[in-house]
């Protein structure tokens, strides 16, 4: 099947702000700089732009934008390496990557819905949880570390948890 | 029979719930996640194709003489009541437009009305329109270091600080002050420093 996906102007908008973040935070996995990675995923989203009426998707829009960032990272480090710490090194890391990976943007797509049903959360209750789930960090040690007590910390987990999956039953990639 | 449904509903439910903790973990990969605002981040999009948003214009056709004059008493009050506010905003000193702030923690973000960002480093301190509406100039008096994250705007931003002016339009760059040395460092687009009158450093 082929998409078009970037024909109307509405349709690219979509697109782009729905992906905008998961880009970003994969480019910024090599990059290490969040700037310069908002850079390569304007100039991406900008190439796009440009053919925007010619553009057939054969794969998923996943895949090709991940493909069109990876070059754009390239040709990014490529331009500014007189700047930038190890960029063959870097360049090497990159052009490793496979070009047809239709699930690369998977972990950062599933982590911008995370963060968007952590938003209406109390803080405190999102550190707790964040610390647990993406820092690693025990129930204990979040307890010594916020000096609050363990029961406190696993009531906290408890409640965003069911909230996520509350929030998140719906989600394609959470749930078939 | 009955027992076969209930066994194997029981068990597609357990089937989704670790599917969303394996997912939670494998996201442990991404420590930080950062979001960034889409429709500003859309909207310098927009202008790097270069496509401006259209402005809308709505006609509005009086259908009778009364309420055409309705119409154009309603303009003239609105017209008095904007006349009031310029006023009032004109007459206003100008230390109630600035507002002035110490840092008391690194990276102390102080964010402008239109958007730009102002990472202070402990102690440094900063004098900054708390308005932009009347200005002509986005005028900061900064002493101390700070990082800038500036929105592009017409309207030049310009740091003061001791003794020098730097200007931008819309740009990246952090400013160092170390006893008597400045250090500019500029991380993207372009800035122009110049030298302050002496005025403006007594001011401070």
């Amino acid at each position: 099947m082929v998409s078009r996906p970037f024909v109307s102007k509405a349709d690219f908008e979509n697109v782009f702000k729905e992906y905008f973040n998961p880009l970003v935070n994969f480019v910024n996995k090599y990059l290490h700089n969040i700037e310069n990675s908002k850079e390569v995923v304007q100039i991406t989203f900008v190439k796009i732009w440009h053919n925007r009426e010619q553009i057939e998707i054969k794969t998923s829009v996943n895949a090709y934008l991940y493909q069109i960032a990876k070059n754009s990272m390239i040709d990014f480090i490529r331009k500014n390496k007189h700047n930038l710490a190890h960029a063959e090194l870097n360049i090497m890391q990159i052009e490793q990557l496979s070009d047809d990976n239709a699930s690369a943007l998977d972990p950062y797509i599933v982590r911008q819905a995370i963060e968007k049903a952590l938003a209406p959360l109390k803080p405190k209750s999102r550190e707790i949880f964040e610390l647990n789930k993406f820092e690693g960090l025990s129930y204990e040690e979040i307890a010594e570390y916020l000096e609050i007590s363990k029961r406190s910390v696993e009531d906290n987990i408890s409640k965003v948890l069911k909230h996520l999956k509350e929030e998140l039953k719906n989600h394609p990639y959470f749930f078939d | 029979m009955w027992i076969n449904i209930k066994g194997t509903s029981n068990k597609s439910k357990v089937g989704k719930l670790s599917k969303f903790d394996s997912i939670l973990k494998q996201n442990k990969e991404i420590k930080n996640f950062v979001v960034s605002d889409v429709d500003s981040e859309w909207n310098s999009f927009l202008d790097m194709v270069g496509e401006s948003t259209e402005v809308k214009k709505v006609e509005t056709k009086p259908k009778s003489k009364i309420k055409s004059l309705i119409y154009t008493l309603s303009i003239g009050i609105a017209a008095t009541l904007v006349l009031l506010l310029v006023f009032t905003l004109a007459l206003q000193p100008e230390t109630k437009i600035r507002e002035s702030y110490t840092a008391s923690k690194n990276n102390d973000i102080i964010q402008l009305a239109d958007g730009s960002k102002i990472f202070l480093q402990n102690g440094a301190s900063i004098e900054y329109p708390k308005v932009l509406s009347e200005a002509n100039e986005r005028k900061i008096v900064l002493n101390g270091s700070a990082k800038f994250d500036v929105t592009k705007s017409i309207l030049p931003f310009r740091v003061y600080n001791n003794g020098i002016i730097v200007e931008v339009l819309g740009t990246e760059f952090s400013i160092t002050q170390e006893n008597q040395k400045v250090i500019v460092e500029n991380h993207s687009g372009s800035v122009q420093i110049l030298e302050a009158k002496t005025e403006i450093i007594s001011e401070f």
